[in-house]
């Protein structure tokens, strides 16, 4: 358990905190501001809070935030594909499985930290917008938590593919292109929730307003299953395969 | 008797149908410097990297310090310090902030840190970004981070490779004092003869995979027999004539040479040929270079 800890204050130090800041800020910023705009345009007599935060999610969980934990795995396996680091790493005496586990952590913290900042500046916003007093706070933070453990099963397979690609912008525009008809996947009942990229915004959809209807058992069942999927393999394939580069 | 650091027993790693490594026995004890010796291409680096855990053996055992590898990795890891071929580093982050990055996985004081920097002097550039480092400063930076556990053993996979000739001499002083001054014992590997030579006491030499020697360097000197140089007038039909009476000549720039002669059938030779009324000039001994040695073992295609 020391050696873990250790390991993971290890990765920390390996990180470009700056960097961190430039990937963790627009994605949010950018979402809050699209949904703020669309206020002008509620043409559902939806209530205006929570207009503006589907608005929000459907920018952010669409795009931005699949992207990015794409993004953040390809990053925090880049530092060992660039200096050969591999080799050194899991020479260390530390086992596979923990290297994973804590790369994994990381991942599964940014993708965290992405959500708080989203809701920042979600409040932020509405307090601009004199709607601070009508939010219902409970459905944010239950949004943005069924969010971040959607994201995770693709977060899982982002980090299999990290571990396995040199490459950095070739996974990078594969993401994007998948990511892209989400915006169709999360119109269809059927095949959205299977859809990994289309199910952080799935997930993060204020329930009940009727602009999806996915069975919450469907989606958390898939979502279930890809973890499990994507979280073993990569975990199995990353202790087995020969460190040869 | 001294403790057996490495030992493998028919350790072979197929990719496909072809055994990149086959059956090698290795042995090295402490206190050594083991020069691990091949052309490039023989398998050296995937030994190193099954020593290491990297690469898992298709079969046969790997025990070091007394243990297997495959149960007790984590242990034995600590006590071995590595640098596999080019030098591993995070080229972003300082010499110091390398060191400490593996530091907290190995869990040694952080007065460790300025220690092997001192050791491989690198204390000026410790705060400088290793991108900005010549080669021969991430190689000892990459000799500093196999240090920095206090290792036993330090596996060290073509240290000097990409080095200029003053580095490498730096390289080589440093690991000859290494099992004197800190009972640290070695396995380097190359593929040139001479800087094994200089460093090593034992040698292993593998080509396609097999260990074809293993032992002493002054053994290695022995295998190999010495051949004679004959200098003759009309050398072709002096080789015609000595071939006939059943010598194995061969005429190398007008000179024959005849291979593992001794003394009696070296006067043999000589007399046989002053009965044909060759004129014989010169006759010489010329023992082999460990270089020609090395290269009728590996095969002189393959070597560099």
């Amino acid at each position: 358990m020391m050696g873990f800890a250790r390991l993971i204050t290890g990765e920390w130090l390996k990180l470009q905190k700056w960097l961190l800041w430039i990937l963790l800020l627009p994605g949010p910023f950018l979402a809050v501001w699209v949904g703020s705009q669309s206020l002008e345009i509620n043409a559902y007599e939806t209530e205006d809070w929570l207009w503006m935060y589907m608005m929000t999610v459907q920018q952010y969980g669409w795009l931005f935030f699949p992207v990015l934990t794409g993004v953040f795995a390809a990053l925090i396996c880049r530092y060992e594909h660039v200096g050969g680091g591999w080799k050194h790493l899991l020479a260390q005496p530390v086992s596979r499985t923990q290297v994973y586990l804590a790369k994994a952590f990381l991942l599964a913290g940014f993708a965290a930290a992405s959500q708080v900042i989203l809701l920042i500046f979600y409040m932020i916003a509405a307090w601009l917008n004199e709607l601070q007093d009508t939010v219902s706070w409970g459905i944010l933070f239950k949004s943005a938590i069924a969010g971040w453990v959607a994201v995770l099963p693709l977060a899982a397979l982002q980090l299999w593919v990290s571990f396995l690609w040199r490459s950095f912008g070739v996974p990078l525009a594969i993401n994007i292109v998948l990511a892209l008809p989400t915006i169709l996947a999360a119109q269809s009942k059927e095949f959205g929730p299977f859809y990994p990229w289309a199910q952080p915004m799935l997930a993060m959809m204020p329930a009940g307003n009727g602009y999806l209807d996915v069975h919450t058992e469907t989606l958390v069942s898939v979502i279930l299953t890809g973890f499990l999927v994507a979280g073993i393999g990569g975990w199995i394939h990353f202790c087995r395969r020969d460190q040869s580069a | 008797m001294s403790e057996t650091l490495v030992q493998t027993v028919h350790l072979t790693r197929r990719y496909g149908s072809q055994a990149v490594v086959d059956g090698l026995n290795l042995k090295v004890k402490r206190g050594e410097v083991y020069g691990f010796l091949g052309p490039n291409g023989a398998g050296k680096t995937t030994t190193i990297r099954m020593l290491l855990g990297l690469i898992r053996p298709t079969s046969g055992e790997i025990e070091m310090f007394g243990q297997p590898l495959e149960k007790n990795r984590k242990q034995i890891l600590r006590r071995v310090g590595a640098l596999v071929e080019s030098p591993s580093y995070y080229g972003h982050l300082t010499g110091r902030e390398n060191l400490e990055v593996t530091r907290r996985l190995l869990g040694v004081p952080k007065q460790r840190i300025d220690e092997v920097l001192e050791r491989v002097r690198l204390r000026q550039a410790a705060d400088k970004k290793v991108k900005q480092y010549s080669l021969g400063m991430k190689q000892r930076l990459g000799i500093a981070l196999a240090l920095l556990g206090e290792p036993d053993l330090l596996i060290l996979d073509e240290p000097t490779n990409g080095l200029d000739p003053a580095g490498i001499q730096e390289i080589r002083e440093f690991i000859v004092e290494l099992p004197r001054r800190q009972d640290v014992s070695v396995l380097v590997s190359s593929h040139l003869l001479s800087e094994v030579e200089q460093m090593a006491s034992q040698v292993g030499i593998i080509r396609q995979g097999k260990l074809i020697f293993q032992g002493p360097i002054t053994e290695l000197r022995k295998q190999s027999l010495p051949r004679v140089r004959f200098g003759v007038g009309d050398p072709v039909e002096a080789q015609r004539a000595l071939r006939e009476q059943g010598w194995q000549v061969s005429r190398e720039e007008g000179d024959l040479w005849i291979e593992g002669l001794n003394r009696e059938a070296t006067s043999r030779v000589v007399e046989s040929l002053v009965m044909d009324r060759f004129s014989v000039y010169r006759v010489e001994e010329v023992k082999p270079t460990l270089e020609e040695i090395f290269l009728g073992l590996t095969g002189k295609g393959e070597s560099l």
